[in-house]
Parts: C-alpha cells; sequence; structure tokens
C-alpha cells in the first residue's frame, strides 16, 4: 500500500501543483515503498527523466561552434580598408604573420616548469611538443610552461618567429605578447616583436585567426583570414583590421620583397625592417613616388641603387644609413 | 558583446538546450547540429540582446521552435522506435523495462508540443513552475493546468496499453 505521504504528492502531481523538491521526495518514496511492480507508471516516468538528464553535448561543441562564429565573420568581414592599393600579394602558402608587442611577466602557473627557447645573432627552428614548427629569427625568445598541450597550446613570445602550427581543434594554439592574444586552431603565421613603442602588427597569409587585445581599458577583438592584416596600437589600445597587399612581412623567412606601386614612404619602412638600415629623403616630395620592383635575395646596397636609379635620384651613404637625393616625381600617388 | 562573455553564455546554456533538443528530435547529433545553430543566430544577434527579457527564454524559444522546424521537415515519424535509440535510452541493468519505457516515450511525443515542452522542463530539467513560465513566456497557472494535463494524459494512455496487452 501507498503511504498516506505518498498518496498525497501523487494527487498534488497530478494536479501539476509540485515543487521540484516535492517531485524528488516523490521520487524516493516510490523508490522505497515496495508498492506494486516496477513498471508503474510514475517510477517509469521518473526512470526516462533520469536518463534524458544525463545526456551532455560532445566535448568539442565548443570549440566546434567557435570555428563556425569564425568563419561567418570572415565572411562578413566588409568593414575591411584597403591600405595600400595595387601592391601585390605573392608569397608563401600557410603562412600568416604578426608582429606582436613584447612584456610579458608572471605567466607559467605556480609549480610547472617554463620551458624557454631564444636566439641571438641568428635563427633557429624549434619543434614544439604539439609537432607545431617554430622558426625563431634572431634576437627572440618564447616560452611555454610544462602542460603545453594538455588543455589547450599557449605560449609567450619576444621577438619575432614563424609558426606552422599542427592542426588541432581541440586545443586551441594560442599566442600572448603584451596585450594581446593570438588564437588560432591550426595554420602558419609569423610573429614580430621587436619594440615597446610599435605597433603589434598582424598580418595572415593563409588560415583564419583571432586578433584580441586585453588592455585594462577596453576588450577589442578581430577576426583575420588569409590576406588580412591588422594592426594593434599599444599607445591608443585599437586595433586596426586592413587588407594586406604584399608579404614582405615574410622577409626574413623568404628573403624577397615585393613592390608594386608603393609608394617610397612605405618602400623605406619595409627596406628598414627587412635590412635593419636607415634610409632618409632629402626632399619629403620623393616619400609620394610610386615604385616597383621585385627583390630576390638582393642586397641593401643593389635595391637602393634600382629605387635611385628608377626614380632620377642620387644616393649619399653614410656609415649605416642611406639618404635619397632629388626632386619628387612627375606623378606622384 | 566580446566573445569570452559569448562563450560563458554558451557553456551555461548549451547542456539544457542540447538536452531539450534530444527530446524533441531523439537524436543526439541532430540535436546538438540545432543546438550550434541556435548559438550562431545568438551570436548574430549579440548586440541587441538587451531587448529580451530573459536571454534563457529567448535561447529556450529558438530551440524549440527550431526542433518545431526540423520535425515538420524531416516529417518525423516516432511510431516505431530503431533499437539504437531505446539501446540508449536505458542502462543495461534496466533492460527489462525497455519495451515499457517506449511505450511511455511515444505516448510523450504524441502529446501536443507544449505539454511535451514543459513535461521536459518540469521532469528533466527539475525546474520549478515559475520557472518555467518565465521561460516559456505563459502565466504559472498554465503551466500547472498544462501540465496536469499532460500527466493525467500520459497516465491514462499508458494504463491503457498495458490493458490491450
Amino acid at each position: 500500500m501507498r503511504s498516506q505521504k505518498t498518496q498525497q504528492l501523487i494527487d498534488k502531481y497530478y494536479k501539476g501543483m509540485t515543487s521540484a523538491a516535492e517531485e524528488g521526495e516523490l521520487r524516493l518514496l516510490l523508490e522505497e515503498e515496495h508498492y506494486g511492480n516496477n513498471l508503474d507508471e510514475e517510477k517509469l516516468l521518473f526512470e526516462l527523466f533520469d536518463n534524458n538528464s544525463k545526456k551532455e553535448l560532445s566535448s568539442n561543441f565548443e570549440d566546434a561552434l567557435e570555428l563556425k562564429i569564425l568563419e561567418k565573420e570572415q565572411a562578413s568581414s566588409a568593414k575591411v580598408r584597403k591600405m595600400h592599393p595595387l601592391r601585390i600579394v605573392v608569397g608563401i602558402a600557410a603562412s600568416l604573420i604578426f608582429i606582436l608587442g613584447i612584456t610579458w611577466l608572471n605567466w607559467p602557473e605556480p609549480g610547472l616548469k617554463t620551458i624557454s627557447e631564444s636566439t641571438q645573432d641568428s635563427n633557429r627552428e624549434v619543434v614544439l611538443p604539439d609537432g607545431t614548427t617554430v622558426y625563431l629569427n634572431n634576437n627572440s625568445s618564447l616560452s611555454y610552461s610544462e602542460d603545453f598541450n594538455s588543455i589547450d597550446r599557449k605560449l609567450k613570445l619576444n621577438g619575432e618567429a614563424y609558426f606552422e602550427v599542427f592542426r588541432d581543434e581541440s586545443k586551441p594554439f594560442i599566442v600572448e605578447s603584451g596585450n594581446s592574444t593570438t588564437t588560432v586552431l591550426g595554420t602558419s603565421f609569423n610573429i614580430r616583436n621587436r619594440d615597446i613603442e610599435n605597433d603589434i602588427v598582424i598580418t595572415v597569409t593563409h588560415g583564419k585567426v583571432s586578433f584580441a587585445s586585453h588592455d585594462n581599458k577596453l576588450q577589442e577583438q578581430v577576426f583575420l583570414i588569409a590576406d588580412q592584416m591588422a594592426s594593434y596600437s599599444k599607445k591608443d589600445n585599437v586595433i586596426t583590421k586592413v587588407e594586406a597587399e604584399d608579404r614582405n612581412n615574410l622577409f626574413w623567412q623568404t628573403g624577397s620583397l615585393q613592390f608594386n606601386s608603393a609608394s617610397v614612404s612605405q618602400v623605406i619602412e619595409d627596406l628598414q625592417i627587412a635590412y635593419g638600415c636607415n634610409v632618409e629623403v632629402g626632399n619629403s616630395d620623393i616619400l609620394t613616388c610610386p615604385f616597383t620592383g621585385n627583390f630576390e635575395n638582393e642586397s641593401i646596397e643593389n635595391i637602393i641603387q634600382v629605387l635611385a636609379f628608377s626614380l632620377n635620384l642620387k644616393v649619399n651613404k653614410t656609415q649605416n644609413s642611406y639618404e635619397l637625393i632629388g626632386k619628387g616625381c612627375q606623378i606622384p600617388l | 558583446m566580446h566573445i569570452t562573455e559569448f562563450k560563458s553564455l554558451v557553456a551555461d546554456h548549451k547542456n539544457r538546450l542540447f538536452r531539450i533538443a534530444n527530446w524533441m528530435l531523439h537524436n543526439a547529433e541532430d540535436a546538438e547540429d540545432l543546438v550550434q545553430e541556435v548559438f550562431l543566430k545568438l551570436w548574430d544577434i549579440r548586440d541587441s540582446l538587451s531587448k529580451y527579457r530573459s536571454i534563457e527564454a529567448l535561447l529556450v524559444t529558438m530551440t524549440k521552435n527550431m526542433c518545431l522546424n526540423l520535425i515538420s521537415k524531416k516529417k518525423l515519424e516516432f511510431q516505431e522506435y530503431p533499437m539504437e535509440w531505446l539501446n540508449t535510452q536505458c542502462d543495461e541493468k534496466k533492460l527489462e523495462h525497455r519495451e515499457e519505457l517506449g511505450i511511455l516515450q511515444q505516448i510523450i511525443d504524441a502529446l501536443p508540443e507544449q505539454q511535451k515542452i514543459v513535461m521536459q522542463l518540469k521532469g528533466v530539467e527539475q525546474l520549478e513552475t515559475n520557472e518555467i513560465a518565465e521561460l516559456l513566456g505563459e502565466t504559472e497557472n498554465h503551466v500547472r493546468v498544462i501540465l496536469c494535463r499532460a500527466r493525467k494524459s500520459v497516465k491514462e494512455a499508458y494504463q491503457k496499453t498495458l490493458r490491450v496487452s
């Protein structure tokens, strides 16, 4: 026989008046009191509910969702503005480049060893525990915790490195640098981080990337696909997304520079980054002249000569710097 | 809305939405795809979420409606249950209940959609009546009426099948 208590609860239950706690109590009472048989409708219903309440989504649900969101964002990346029109994209497939800001501290979790790799005057290739290959440029270092590749793949970079990330969607690959975090699920990219004042620039040549800043005051995030760049201004904490017009940022890996109707000011900027030399102009009109030319493993000396010749300029060479002297061109950009 | 905020929203609601979808569709794969669709739609409207009285209510409504769309699209028939489904529904030691649970599930599936959802929210999610009312945009009293009708018709239908067999 059902107890009075059980019967009261059942009546209430069928009126739809029971609270969650009362239904829990009823569940227990029905288990305890061995009235009737196991096939009573109420008991079976609770069993059915129990079976269903254990159900959960598969563990990679959130990663898969995030990837879909990334794809969605890229499909609707209409806000991208052109930076240097006509500069042609040639270069390495399967790579993305970015240049990030310096400084990181207090990163590894206590108790876990930190593994560091660094270079001084030369480049070096490093293979990470997850199979990712990293080409570390000169005067650069990276560090990661002992538990790299356990839940995610997080590392910190100072300087410049080119990454070929082993694809693993369940473990996002995260590069932290300064106030920025770059997240990829699997692709290749280059990071450069040389100067505290300089902007952090990321250039994507292949794959998908989330690039975010995490300054104390405000957070910003952009999604990038192939041939897009974003620069993060450390001064204003603002991320600007632009189309990448060339892959000159990859010079240290490819040894090639491409200029296609690029302004002299852009050429000078790229030469300074690529060769670490100083180039100046005697007349600021020169800066807006267009220049076209491709260089493969060429010396800075030769490039400057070609540049001067095509723009009808003279070169004044001092110790580690070049000065271009002459007039501006007839048809500036 | 920033992605980290969005992700915590996903973490908070994903399994409940999945259970609702799975309750409606009886297919974990379809349910997972559907919940993903729900969150993608939410991402699209992430900047206007303040318009809604409750994000959870919005998510439950979206899930429910998308399930109904999918059911009518696929014209899913729950008259005959695939054995795989029954196997996943029951622990092995309760194998002897399998047939009865299958019958019960068929009865529940034949209920009007609102009754089916309320039964799930009350029985599986173990929510209080006022919480269900909030999620479905109904009055508490109406939820009680729905629950009362659903439970009574399940009981009657089940006892009828027992008498027949």
